[in-house]
């Protein structure tokens, strides 16, 4: 069953880049759709320049960080919002309003407080790593059964008890599914805000390349871009595979 | 509980407000949400008045007031009616072309194992390439106007509502589709009459996060070139410091994002007591 996946899926990537091929060849225009040879060159050349790396590690460095303190604090506000029924009523309406008011659309105040440049694209993807990983916390806080916290109350367990014992495997997995699509976020997000106020990155490698009509490079930079994302897509489930597997992380929720 | 022991003393204004359909439980914690709500929004206020005056320069942090002025102003001169209109019809376009290939879509390869697999790699890969990287290509093929920007928003509705169709269709009790067969449905009539139905849930909660999705592409496009639109207003402030506009868009599109939200909220609800097998996840 499974080579015969592996198989079926090569023959579907197989037959997207014959079609693309025939595009290509049909179009005949490479300023208007490049085919496959011509972007594996632009391809090639793109990782043999030494400013492709450094636009990765930039990339991959702006994401990391923004997803880690995206994810701090999402887990902190969604186990306030989820443990307390008090901090739930006063702020649970802000985290709704906030949550849909796109990153993109803080650049301008976060330059402001926070400087041109580094700052203030950090501070987009951090806030968009944030939100759905306190969603998800809050989910997984609410999805405890009361019998057993009230079970654990009854065997003697103090409530730092509860809290570690039961509250927090229960909502590891959620949490963690939450940081997954947190992870994809903070992606979206930081090639935004490279295109929009970059001078490096990814998204500028992108962006630029527009400005000279180099669609092979723009292809190229595609392909760069989700390899990036798959690979750390690939890094963050082995993590919660072995990290987390005594939480059971991945088996019921996404 | 004290509020249900209230009706039973008050019995007579109670079943008056029963007559009108109104449950009085209900009302008094509509009452207290609603106070809590202007307690904290007046904190809030409070807050970021504070915030703004020891920042000092009100042209770069402007207050509550400066805001509410901005947005008045811009709302006489129809600057914000204009905005609002232009990204909505976007989102729209966009977000209904993408949900409805997603839908189409996923049915296709949540019914084929073959193509699922197929697939497959695909599926991932481009899961994993933001709708802004597209931004050139889509220029190069669909030129600066409209169908760019509704291109890119189709493709960032699409892949979560033909993963979520996926799933929802993973998930039909396969007895029911056996016993249609029995009876004699055909495929598309499976497909049409229990298929699609029983995976509304799904569908309904992919369509969620693809209108989150919808809102961010549309200011970021609108960011990168646009005639109008809130991502316009946004740029502008960043360019000529119109920055009491920036914070009205923001608030609008905060509004605006949780209204639609709610909608979802509503349809999920009714999809889930009238489609019953289960409620949707989000995946």
């Amino acid at each position: 069953m499974t080579s015969s996946r592996t198989l079926l899926g090569l023959s579907g990537v197989l037959a997207a880049v014959l079609l693309w091929a025939a595009g290509a060849a049909l179009t005949a225009n490479t300023a208007l759709l490049p085919g496959p040879v011509g972007v594996a060159g632009s391809f090639g050349e793109l990782l043999a320049q030494e400013s492709t790396r450094a636009d990765v590690v930039g990339t991959l460095r702006r994401a990391a960080l923004g997803f880690g303190i995206g994810t701090a604090g999402g887990i902190l506000v969604g186990a306030a919002i989820g443990a307390f029924a008090l901090v739930r009523r006063l702020l649970n309406p802000y985290l709704n309003f906030l949550r849909m008011v796109a990153p993109i659309a803080w650049i301008v105040p976060a330059t402001i407080w926070l400087g041109v440049g580094e700052p203030s694209i950090l501070f987009v993807v951090v806030y968009a790593a944030a939100f759905p990983v306190a969603i998800n916390t809050i989910s997984g806080i609410a999805s405890v059964e009361p019998d057993k916290l009230r079970m654990s109350r009854a065997v003697g367990s103090s409530p730092g008890g509860t809290f570690f014992r039961i509250l927090i495997p229960a909502a590891v997995p959620y949490v963690l599914a939450g940081a997954r699509l947190a992870l994809g976020l903070s992606f979206m997000a930081v090639v935004g805000a490279e295109m929009v106020v970059g001078q490096s990155g990814l998204g500028h490698l992108i962006y630029s390349a527009r400005t000279f009509s180099d669609t092979s490079t723009m292809f190229a930079g595609i392909v760069l871009l989700g390899l990036v994302g798959y690979l750390a897509d690939v890094v963050f489930l082995t993590v919660r595979r072995t990290v987390f597997a005594r939480y059971n992380a991945g088996r019921e929720v996404g | 509980m004290a509020a249900v022991a209230h009706v039973e003393t008050g019995s007579s204004r109670a079943s008056g407000l029963a007559r009108l359909g109104i449950d009085r439980a209900r009302l008094v914690r509509a009452g207290t949400s609603a106070a809590v709500l202007l307690v904290s929004l007046g904190g809030i206020l409070a807050l970021w008045k504070w915030g703004s005056r020891a920042y000092g320069v009100p042209l770069l942090f402007p207050g509550p007031a400066e805001v509410a002025d901005a947005f008045m102003d811009d709302l006489r001169k129809g600057d914000i009616t204009e905005a609002v209109g232009a990204s909505l019809a976007r989102i729209v376009a966009g977000f209904t072309i993408g949900t409805l290939t997603g839908i189409v879509v996923g049915l296709l390869l949540g019914s084929s194992r073959v193509l699922c697999a197929m697939t497959a790699p695909l599926v991932t890969f481009f899961r994993f390439v933001p709708p802004l990287a597209w931004f050139g290509v889509v220029l190069v093929w669909f030129g600066a106007g409209e169908s760019a920007k509704i291109v890119l928003i189709v493709y960032t509705s699409l892949f979560v509502v033909a993963l979520n169709t996926m799933e929802g269709v993973a998930k039909v009790p396969q007895d029911m589709v056996r016993m249609a067969g029995v009876a004699g449905a055909r495929t598309w009539q499976r497909l049409w009459m229990i298929v699609l139905p029983s995976s509304v849930p799904y569908i309904i909660a992919g369509a969620r996060v693809a209108m989150g999705n919808a809102f961010m592409t549309v200011v970021s496009a609108e960011m990168l070139g646009a005639s109008a639109g809130l991502g316009v207003i946004i740029n502008n402030g960043m360019t000529s410091t119109a920055v009491p506009q920036v914070f009205a868009a923001i608030l609008i599109l905060g509004f605006l994002g949780l209204g639609a939200d709610r909608l979802f909220m509503l349809l999920m609800n009714k999809a889930g007591t009238r489609l019953t097998y289960g409620r949707g996840e989000v995946a």
